[in-house]
């Protein structure tokens, strides 16, 4: 037995080496249930912190209690805190000692805690922060946005909304862009809408660099400007629309914030992309244009480009115009003639729109 | 009878030295999936406990595809649970595929749902023709309830599911399962996370001896059914192990058929689920492989082992037998129809990497495994190999595997409230031995045989295993 343990020694060592490293995973697995202890531990740690600067008087941090940003737990704890009920006493913290704090977490490595510092900042009450103190902690967040985490990322921009600062804003959108990260488009428009400061001077601000944004982005600020109710640009979408280089996807995007505001130029768009794209293979402005058209009332011309759109090849436009004629209340021989109609598939799309209504109804007579 | 014995001693002395790198090849890549898995589980929930996380309140519209054949016992309770899911928009579309039994009337009898007369379907991809359709509304949420011919299989009622389903994305599970109350908030950050994603893998859990209350795991963990516990092993060491691993190549060729997240206009683009597949869940995730990476369309298949959906694992080694037989034909059904991607460049990982590993590794496994047992008993009998050197080997292998589960089941964290003490650590190594030397043999047999019975097992038409209802509490 010792002869077969001497001549297999190496294979043996190896085998106890990765072992070894198993064990320590099962250890390291058996010990996570025991964090939340010493998070109150540590909680407690900056309480004591809060009681005696409130003593005190003054917010300002002893050089050891500064390190604490950069050590894990401590730095959890005090977002914790940020978050439950101690909001004032870490927002006095974060106003006393920005460059210190800046400074101690510029050094790090380690994106998490960078990202998790300015989740800190996003969730704070930081309303009475003084400019300077402001520019520090935007200056902190600022080089973040080249991080390859996304969630680094978008910690990041939560942290510029909170700040409040529009052209801080705006211009990260622009090195988004520059740098390339597909950043969710969906991400960006909520947070835009989400921002703490004068929402208007940030759309002014997204507006001065538009042209310097990729498609993504000019997306999510069209959506955000649809969620705000934002129409001072609308002339400068509308003439967008004429340009051939704009995306389907942007496309879709301008109509939904023009269709917000009901006008003769709008309803004119909405007709003319209707009649044009609704039976192309690119019918996804059309589909948006049906809705849009359910908003005007049903004159002669809406409801011929309507009878036009329910006899497209695409399903989705086949069904927007059906929704659209049935919500406009289109006149019963229209109606008729489509029902009584050769295309099957025009019919069907009417039939069930007039359905929903009939369900609808009676689901509010009850 | 000399020659015989030089037969014998050539075979075992070649075959001996292939079946001995085959198990460290295996063993290596399993060890390096574990860990791997293992740690990027750990610092995906250091990240999250840092708030390096996307939670954000808006979410994709998503419908949710419950097919369902001969399910009246747990139908309604499925449904049930599927309302109670934290949510903004989704839809429950269960589609009774012709089930011979009272699925579609407890259906009727639970929910006020209507006949409705004019719904136009659009038949995107193939499948039976739809008979009825009924809807009504809980809250929010639509629920439809599609009844159909019977097309045979779960792929069938899927695609059918898959022409009624109004929102562009959608969830293909099982009518025996409960989806984790924060799952669909959890697969959508996959997509919010990147914007080429095609579909979301989620983890699948065995429910058999969990309580919920409110679509939630309250208590459990292993129970007093070994088949059942073993799969609990199995089920971590497969999820955490390889997926998450097979993940960060972005090779995954598994969305479980349990539960998967789809770009609807991707699922529609491949032309559906294949409804001859006995494999329904890993043909369409390597058709989307193939697809994407033939067009050369950046794409991204992820999983999300934090999204959880609990399942029924078959509690009788009968129904586990007709459920392995089902899987390694569907295992072999599909590798034979996508042959062209095996070591073909052009489709990169998995072309070079993933199909040669599923073909030594999952397919041909049980084959070697008995040649290999086979072999050694040989090797002993005729002298060639001395009984100690073989029983360390086999022990060392066996510790191994061992070391294996106990790490992926410890990460996995079996159930929330579940306590991961010294006790639990004994039960999982216990039920890890038995693992070894019964379960995988067996399991190794019952795929052997589907080389034979292969053509009988993907004739037959779909078996719904006998279901009881998930213990809830109120």
């Amino acid at each position: 037995m010792s002869e077969y343990i001497r001549s297999n020694i190496q294979i043996l060592g190896i085998c106890a080496l990765v072992l070894a490293v198993l064990l320590v995973r099962i250890a390291a697995s058996l010990r996570s249930g025991r964090r939340e202890i010493s998070d109150g531990k540590h909680e407690d740690a900056w309480r004591k912190t809060f009681a005696r600067c409130e003593a005190s008087g003054s917010f300002a941090l002893k050089d050891m209690e500064i390190s604490r940003f950069a050590i894990n737990p401590m730095l959890r704890a005090f977002g914790r805190l940020a978050e439950a009920g101690a909001g004032k006493d870490c927002a006095a913290i974060l106003r006393e000692n920005s460059r210190k704090i800046t400074a101690r977490l510029s050094t790090q490595t380690d994106n998490a805690k960078k990202g998790y510092f300015a989740y800190i900042l996003a969730i704070s009450d930081l309303s009475e922060l003084p400019a300077e103190q402001r520019t520090e902690y935007i200056g902190f967040a600022r080089p973040m946005l080249s991080n390859h985490s996304i969630f680094c990322r978008e910690n990041a921009l939560k942290a510029l909304y909170n700040l409040g600062d529009a052209d801080a804003v705006a211009e990260a959108v622009e090195k988004l862009s520059a740098d390339a990260h597909l950043h969710n488009e969906k991400l960006l428009s909520d947070g835009m809408n989400s921002f703490r400061g004068d929402r208007a001077k940030l759309a002014e601000a997204l507006m001065e660099r538009f042209e310097r944004y990729d498609d993504h982005s000019q997306s999510a600020i069209i959506t955000f400007f649809t969620v705000a109710g934002f129409h001072d640009w609308d002339a400068f979408f509308k003439e967008r629309l004429a340009r051939e280089e704009i995306s389907i996807d942007q496309r879709c995007d301008i109509l939904r914030l023009l269709m917000k505001v009901p006008s003769a130029d709008t309803k004119r768009i909405l007709i003319d992309t209707l009649r044009e794209k609704g039976k192309a293979e690119d019918w996804q402005t059309a589909a948006v244009a049906a809705t849009g058209l359910a908003c005007y009332p049903d004159d002669a011309e809406t409801v011929e480009a309507l009878r036009y759109g329910i006899t497209s090849p695409a399903w989705s436009v086949r069904k927007n115009c059906a929704a659209a004629l049935v919500k406009l209340r289109a006149p019963r021989e229209v109606l008729d003639g489509i029902l009584c109609g050769e295309d099957a598939y025009a019919r069907d799309a009417l039939r069930f729109a007039l359905d929903q209504r009939e369900d609808q109804t009676e689901g509010e007579k009850e | 009878m000399a020659g015989l014995r030089t037969v014998a001693e050539f075979y075992t002395t070649y075959f001996n030295a292939f079946i001995a790198v085959y198990l460290w090849v295996y063993t290596i890549y399993l060890l390096i999936c574990c860990l791997g898995g293992a740690f990027r589980v750990t610092g995906k929930r250091r990240l999250a406990d840092l708030h390096n996380v996307i939670d954000h309140e808006y979410y994709y519209p998503i419908s949710i595809l419950v097919p369902a054949y001969n399910e009246e016992a747990t139908i309604v309770q499925t449904v049930n649970n599927l309302l109670k899911l934290e949510f903004k928009r989704y839809e429950i579309v269960v589609i009774d595929d012709g089930s011979t039994d009272k699925t579609k009337q407890q259906m009727l009898d639970h929910y006020p749902l209507a006949r409705e007369r004019n719904r136009p379907i659009r038949y995107q991809v193939a499948c039976h023709p739809i008979h009825e359709i009924y809807s009504c509304r809980m809250g929010e949420v639509l629920i439809t309830l599609i009844s159909k011919e019977n097309g045979r299989s779960k792929s069938d009622a899927v695609n059918a599911g898959i022409n009624a389903a109004t929102y562009p994305y959608v969830i293909n599970m099982d009518a025996d399962e409960i989806l984790q109350k924060d799952s669909l908030r959890l697969a959508c950050s996959a997509l919010l996370e990147a914007n080429n994603v095609v579909a979301v893998g989620g983890n699948i859990k065995i429910s058999n001896d969990v309580r919920f209350k409110d679509a939630m795991p309250v208590s459990g963990g292993m129970g007093k059914n070994a088949v059942v516990n073993m799969q609990i092993l199995e089920y971590s060491r497969g999820f955490l192990g390889t997926r998450v691993f097979q993940d960060l190549l972005n090779a995954n060729l598994i969305i479980s058929g349990g539960y998967g997240l789809f770009k609807k206009e991707s699922v529609i683009a491949v032309g559906g689920f294949d409804p001859v597949s006995k494999g329904e869940d890993m043909e369409m995730t390597v058709k989307l492989q193939q697809y994407y990476r033939k067009k050369r369309i950046p794409f991204s298949l992820r999983f999300v082992p934090e999204s959880v959906c609990w399942t029924q694992g078959p509690a009788s080694l009968k129904d586990l037998r007709a459920q392995r037989l089902r899987w390694h034909c569907g295992l072999i059904q599909t590798i034979y129809k996508y042959r062209k991607m095996i070591l073909n460049p052009r489709y990169g990982i998995v072309g070079l990497f993933m199909f040669p590993y599923m073909i030594l590794f999952e397919l041909l496994s049980p084959v070697f495994m008995i040649l290999g047992l086979l072999s050694v008993g040989l090797s002993v009998a005729l002298g060639s190999a001395s009984v100690l050197k073989v029983l360390t080997a086999f022990l060392i292998y066996v510790l191994f595997g061992l070391l294996l589960t106990a790490v992926t089941y410890m990460d996995n964290r079996y159930c929330p409230q579940q306590k991961l003490g010294f006790a639990e650590l004994l039960k999982v190594l216990f039920y890890g031995l038995l693992d070894a030397f019964f379960f995988r043999p067996y399991i190794a047999l019952v795929n052997f045989t589907a080389f034979f019975k292969y053509k009988k097992v993907t004739k037959a038409k779909w078996v719904s295993p006998v279901r009881v209802k998930i213990s809830e509490e109120e």
